[in-house]
């Protein structure tokens, strides 16, 4: 049953600030075992100060996670690899460098992540000089909900920007992908900035999906083998979104 | 290119297993760059190599311009490479495909 006069709540503007990705770049390249390490070569524990920074307190929201491992082949190889969410196995799989001196780059993203979350990456070939040189970890923000109403009017998502940015090694961006907007059940790819008008709240999914790490290869990985490192994938993500609730 | 398929197990791989299923499905598809599996969902990610892409990419372009595909990736079934993957489900047998990504271009099927 609704209300005879619907509630609607002030108008808000939320501004969703990313940090900079945490980025390693070895000077002296490791070797690779041959078998699993019992020691991940890659590992972060989620800081508070590297999540998104949000100027208004939501409702809800998942943390999502995206890290990268990479280093260089200088004879073709298949590296191996496990990634670890607090010492539990997430998945596991391998990429296969065909062309000598080319790098593997491994994607890991890890949905749904909390401060002090300990997130690992192990690395092992089948050849016996396979390196590893890189590491980054980057968090966004996803299904965030500020407002539990029924419906947002307006829904402006005001500003954008691709996230993350690397700037270790020699950066290349494989894929900037949009993310997804929600009005109830309908999804909708948006690809630049827009006021949609009024939505109905998705409970689910919040106003938005990021593409990496949440629609696509959540607690997977995604590989490349290309001849720079990192070779790795962008998130379009919102960075300001004004919004009202209402309640019917 | 990548592919997403069900295979139904949720099971963690031990290194053994891992090679094994490396080396069977590097014998099933030649261009298989990496794959991923993930016992949490049971969900198997097959990453194809770069140039594939490009190639449907290309074809993808050259329907757009002639106005004959909207983007709908069930009219790329007669593409060498479509065909490939579904000569590849069909030897495999038994698992069901999620999703289909053409450098962000996501056909996904109901679960």
């Amino acid at each position: 049953m609704g209300r005879i006069t619907p509630q609607f709540t002030s108008n808000k503007t939320l501004n969703i600030t990313y940090q900079t990705p945490q980025e390693t770049l070895l000077a002296t390249p490791d070797t690779l075992p041959t078998s699993e390490p019992a020691t991940p070569q890659v590992s972060y524990t989620v800081d508070s100060a590297w999540l998104p920074a949000l100027n208004i307190q939501s409702f809800s929201k998942v943390y999502v996670a995206q890290l990268h491992a990479a280093g260089k082949c200088p004879t073709a190889a298949t590296v191996s690899w496990r990634m670890k969410k607090n010492g539990a196995s997430v998945a596991t799989g391998t990429v296969s460098v065909a062309t000598a001196n080319y790098y593997y780059n491994i994607m890991p993203n890890f949905y749904d992540v909390a401060v002090g979350d300990v997130l690992e990456v192990a690395l092992w070939s089948n050849q016996t000089n396979s390196q590893y040189d890189y590491k980054a970890c980057a968090i966004s923000i996803s299904r965030v909900i500020i407002i539990n109403a029924d419906v947002m009017l307006p829904c402006n998502f005001a500003n954008y920007d691709y996230y993350p940015t690397l700037s270790l090694g020699t950066p290349t961006v494989y894929t900037q992908v949009v993310f997804r907007i929600y009005n109830d059940t309908l999804e909708i790819q948006l690809g630049s900035a827009a006021n949609v008008g009024a939505v109905k709240l998705n409970k689910s999914y919040g106003l938005f999906r990021v593409y990496h790490a949440d629609i696509y290869n959540p607690n997977t990985a995604t590989t490349l083998s290309y001849q720079t490192r990192p070779r790795y994938c962008k998130n379009y993500v919102p960075t300001q979104i004004i919004l009202r609730g209402l309640k019917l | 290119m990548r592919l997403s398929i069900d295979t139904g197990i949720k099971k963690d791989l031990t290194t053994i297993q891992m090679a094994t299923l490396d080396a069977k499905l590097h014998s099933q598809i030649p261009s298989l760059v990496g794959w991923s599996y993930s016992p949490l969902t049971g969900e198997l990610n097959l990453n194809l190599d770069d140039s594939e892409d490009t190639a449907l990419l290309s074809k993808i372009q050259d329907l757009l311009a002639v106005g004959q595909l909207t983007l709908n990736l069930n009219n790329l079934k007669d593409s060498a490479l479509f065909s490939k993957i579904q000569d590849f489900l069909v030897k495999v047998g038994g698992v069901k495909v999620l999703r289909f990504e053409i450098l962000g271009t996501t056909k996904q099927w109901a679960e």
